[in-house]
This record gives structure tokens, sequence and C-alpha cells, in this order.
């Protein structure tokens, strides 16, 4: 099962269980909610290619106390209806569950309309809004089913990028996957798998974040022995770097970034080859790591 | 009802002038039309006006947010000291209302076609929930020129939201959005036109039409309505600082 498709089954699952839950669509995955959508027409339903109203009526349907997910490609959810998540949810402080599919370059050869890699720097600027970067279906289901509920607006990245292996993740919450005393290499979602190859053999910490809204400070602060830190991102690199800085206190710190450069994508083709053009290989990030801790 | 609504006009252009600012002659337009709407036509509990089960108005063009005060200070849901505080550091009155601070206000406007959208949510979340409450809310015609404004119409119709009822206080703001009444009529909308849209009489009546569809009222309003410098002058009153010499002759037009 890929991250899609778990998002698929869980949220037929909460609309069946959960009479409070609105599902709104952005006019993709229909036939995938088609049982759904012909079950509870009142409160499933394809709102069609109008972004901003397809926010603004998931934030109404908040207000009279249900609880909607909002699902789209990233670009036209985070970027176009940014403002729709800005006021009608963060502002208002509203419940809602925004799900976007596409991540940065999962529809690489679409051209950049379609690809967002972005987001996570602009939804950071939204106070209260949580950011769930998953890296498993597993842990998108895991993640989602815990906190569809949980009274907060809050965005998760499917990407079809995925890790080898779950974690046992919990919202708001970093993993220390290995550690170690010459770096630490902070992995952000579908980063893992390459940081994972990439660091084999090495002395260094790796945490891994799949919330970096609200930051997990206090793992960062307690794992970051000498000052040297990696922060690999599957979008462009620098989202995270101001919680980096302020959960290192004033911390005297050397950080790298391995990330996707702030470039538009002007290629088609694969996600792989496009990362290869940009360096950004786990073999790359091996160089660039036995570098930085020499 | 007259003369409540003279007494909000005065309070208004009261707490502008302590204020030092307000959105004034967009506030005197729709004062009829909240009017009638909260005395007249919607089931709402003034000790408790937040309640879920409580008809719900919105104000799309939250500029006008006074207005909405006004009326909510004349039922007793804000009090006089809350509503002469207005904009200041500490109030919960500001130049746009926060359903997080006002008692009575479900969605926090200001940025110009939000409003209408969560309209059409809160209208879709009560017919899923079976509740029979209605949602009432206020365009304005300058609004009218954002894109939400008219995708909502779409889903409105889609959603089969005959609990939805948009009041367009069209006070010639536009530059270029004319026809209002026959673009929603186009989406499927039952459409009543007010053309005069300070009589409450004929607000009342069209407020009280049966409908199937989503209802559109379309109400011809003058802005600045009441006030003489305003009426002449009703894009300079906008946004203004009432000085001593205007505020004089302002409340004389309400003797």
């Amino acid at each position: 099962m890929n991250m899609r498709e778990a998002f698929v089954t869980a949220t037929n699952d909460i609309i069946n269980k959960d009479p409070r839950v609105s599902l709104i669509l952005g006019g993709i995955s229909v036939a995938s909610f088609s049982e759904s959508i012909k079950k509870y027409p009142e409160r499933v339903f394809d709102a069609g290619i109008m972004e901003q109203t397809g926010l603004g009526i998931a934030a109404g349907m908040a207000i009279t106390g249900m609880i909607p997910v909002y699902h789209t490609i990233a670009p036209f959810l985070a970027e176009r209806a940014y403002e729709q998540l800005k006021i009608d949810f963060g502002y208002q402080k509203l419940n809602g569950n925004f799900v976007s599919n596409g991540a940065s370059l999962d529809y690489s050869s679409f051209g950049a309309t379609h690809q967002c890699p972005a987001e996570i720097s602009i939804l950071k600027q939204i106070p209260g809004l949580q950011i769930v970067i998953p890296g498993t279906a597993n842990e998108f289901d895991r993640l989602y089913r815990d906190n569809y509920d949980n009274g907060r607006p809050t965005y998760y990245r499917i990407s079809r990028d995925v890790n080898d292996s779950d974690q046992d993740v919990k919202i708001g919450t970093a993993n220390v996957i290995r550690k170690g005393n010459l770096a630490t290499i902070i992995a952000v979602g579908s980063m893992l798998k390459p940081v994972l190859m990439a660091t084999e053999g090495l002395d260094v910490t790796v945490l891994y974040y799949t919330t970096v809204a609200p930051f997990d400070n206090e793992t960062l602060f307690n794992n970051c022995i000498n000052n040297r830190i990696m922060i690999c991102e599957p979008y462009y690199e620098g989202g995270i770097l101001y919680d980096v800085i302020q959960a290192l206190n004033d911390r005297s710190v050397s950080i790298r970034h391995f990330g996707l450069p702030h470039e538009f994508c002007r290629h088609y083709g694969t996600t792989v080859e496009n990362m290869s053009f940009w360096n950004r290989t786990a073999g790359d990030l091996r160089s660039e790591l036995e570098i930085f801790i020499k | 009802m007259e003369s409540g609504i003279k007494q909000q006009r005065r309070n208004i252009i009261e707490a502008a002038y302590r204020a030092r600012q307000g959105h004034l002659s967009s506030s005197m337009s729709v004062l009829e039309i909240l009017n009638v709407l909260y005395k007249r036509v919607i089931n709402f509990n003034i000790n408790d006006p937040d309640s879920i089960l409580n008809d719900k108005v919105i104000l799309s063009k939250g500029h006008a947010a006074l207005a909405q005060y006004a009326i909510l200070y004349d039922l007793g849901c804000i009090t006089e000291e809350q509503f002469f505080s207005y904009s200041k550091f500490d109030a919960i009155l500001g130049e746009h209302p926060d359903r997080n601070k006002v008692p009575g206000i479900c969605v926090s406007t200001g940025s110009l076609g939000h409003g209408l959208p969560n309209a059409v949510g809160i209208a879709a979340g009560f017919l899923a929930q079976n509740m029979k409450n209605k949602v009432y809310v206020i365009i304005g015609d300058g609004e009218a020129n954002e894109g939400t404004i008219w995708e909502s119409a779409a889903a409105a119709k889609q959603l089969k939201l005959n609990n939805l009822i948009c009041i367009a206080d069209d006070n010639d703001s536009a530059s270029h959005t004319i026809g209002l009444g026959n673009k929603f009529s186009a989406f499927g909308w039952d459409v009543i036109d007010i053309p005069d849209g300070h009589d409450t009489k004929s607000i009342e009546e069209a407020l009280k039409t049966e409908h199937d569809n989503p209802l559109f009222l379309w109400a011809h309003t003058k802005k600045g309505y009441g006030f003489r410098l305003m009426e002449e002058d009703p894009e300079g009153w906008h946004h203004h600082v009432i000085n001593d010499d205007e505020y004089r002759k302002l409340l004389e037009d309400l003797l």
C-alpha cells in the first residue's frame, strides 16, 4: 500500500465510523471515494477545481462542529489557497485536515505547475498549523488516524517516495534513530531512506522528524553533541532552519543543508533523474557528510 | 425600528469619532438590512449569541463591522464599554470582526471573498447534521469581484443549500461588477431584487420569501446613507477620520 492508498482507506474508515467527518475533494481521488460520496452526499463531495472555496466550505463545516478533511494536489492546496489556510483555519482557530498529494516532485513530468517544493516554508508561517510529513504509508495511517480529531488545523504531506521501514512515530515528537558523536543528521519524512544509506558506518546521530510544526526542540537539543548539524529535507532546503537555530538556544553550530535547491524544476523525467541532476542522491549526501565530519 | 436605527447611526459616528477611524459609508449602507435580519427575521438567542442553534448572520463585507457591532450593542450582546472601546488596544471590537472575541460573530471576515464560502460550509454543515438553522450572509458589490463569490454560488447550488440566503449590499462600490441578480440566477439561485435597500418593509418581505434553492437578495443601497456629507462623497468616507467640524455636521443630520 502506498501513502495515497493509506489515505483513501483511512479516510473511508473514519467517514464510516464518525458522522462528524466531512471529506471535500478538489477534483482528485473522486473514484476512490465513490461509495462514500453515494452514501453520505451531504458530507462527502467533490467541490471541484475551486481550492479556495473548497477550503472555505471546509472551514464553515468546522464552525458547525464537523471535522473537515480537504484533499487535492499540493500546490493547489498549500499555495493557491494559502490565504484560506491562514485566515479561515489559522486565524479563526478552526480544526481541519489538509491532505496534499504530489509533494515536491512526484509529478516530475508535469512541470512546475504541479510541483510543490516550497509549501513547507510558507505553511510554517501560519501560527498554530501542524505540519506532518510521514515517511511511509503505515506512518501516515497512524499519524492521521490518531490526530484527525485533535481540534487543530493539520497539514499532511503525502509523497510517492517512502522509507524502507516504519518508525514508531507520534505527532510532535522526533525519533532518535541512531546515536553517534561526529554530527547530528536531521532527516525529515522520506529523507530517512537516503540518510540511512549515506550514514552507514559513520559515527553520527540520526534524528527523524515526521512533524515539523510544532518542532520538537527538545530531542534536537538533547542530541546535538558536537554542534555539527546536517538538515536533510525532501523540499526546498531551509524549511526548518529557524526551528533548528531556536532549538539550539544560541549555541554556536555549523549547519549544512541537503534538500531541494531553490530552483524551478526545468526538466521532466523521473524524480530520481531530477535528484541526480541536482546532485541530491544518497551518494552525494555521503560525500558531503564525509567532508563535513572530517 | 427606525428610531433604533437612528440611534445606531449616532453610536457608530460616536465610536468612530473617538477611535479616529472606521469604515463609515459602508456601515451606513447595510444598517437597515442588519436591523431587519436581527429584529424581524432570524432566530437568535440574545442571551446565548454564540449558540449553535441560532441562525447565523455573516458579514462577508467585514469592513462594515461597526454596523454589526451597533446592532449587537442595541440587542445587549455587547456592552456600552465594549462598544465605545472600538479599535483600542485591548478592545474586543476591531475594524474587522473576530469570531474569537465578539459575541454573536461566527466568522472572522475582513479579507473579502471569505465570508460567503464559509457561509456555504456552515449551511452544508447544518444540513449534514439535520439542523434547521438558516445562514444569512451579506456581501458587497465590490466584493463580488472576488472569484470565490462565484465559486461559492456554484457550490451552494450543487449542495442544494435551501438554508442559505445571500444578501448583496449593492452600494455602487464596484468598478465593474454589474447585474448581480442575473448572475446569481444563472448559477441556479432564486433571486429577488430590492430596489430600495433601505426600505425595511421590502427587505423583510424578501427575507421571508419561501425558496427551494439558495436565495439571493439584491439590495440596492446608498453608501453613507443617512448623512449628506457621506452621500455626497461616499468613497472619501469609505475609511475616514472624523474631524470636529464633521462630527458636528454629522450629528446635525440625525436631528
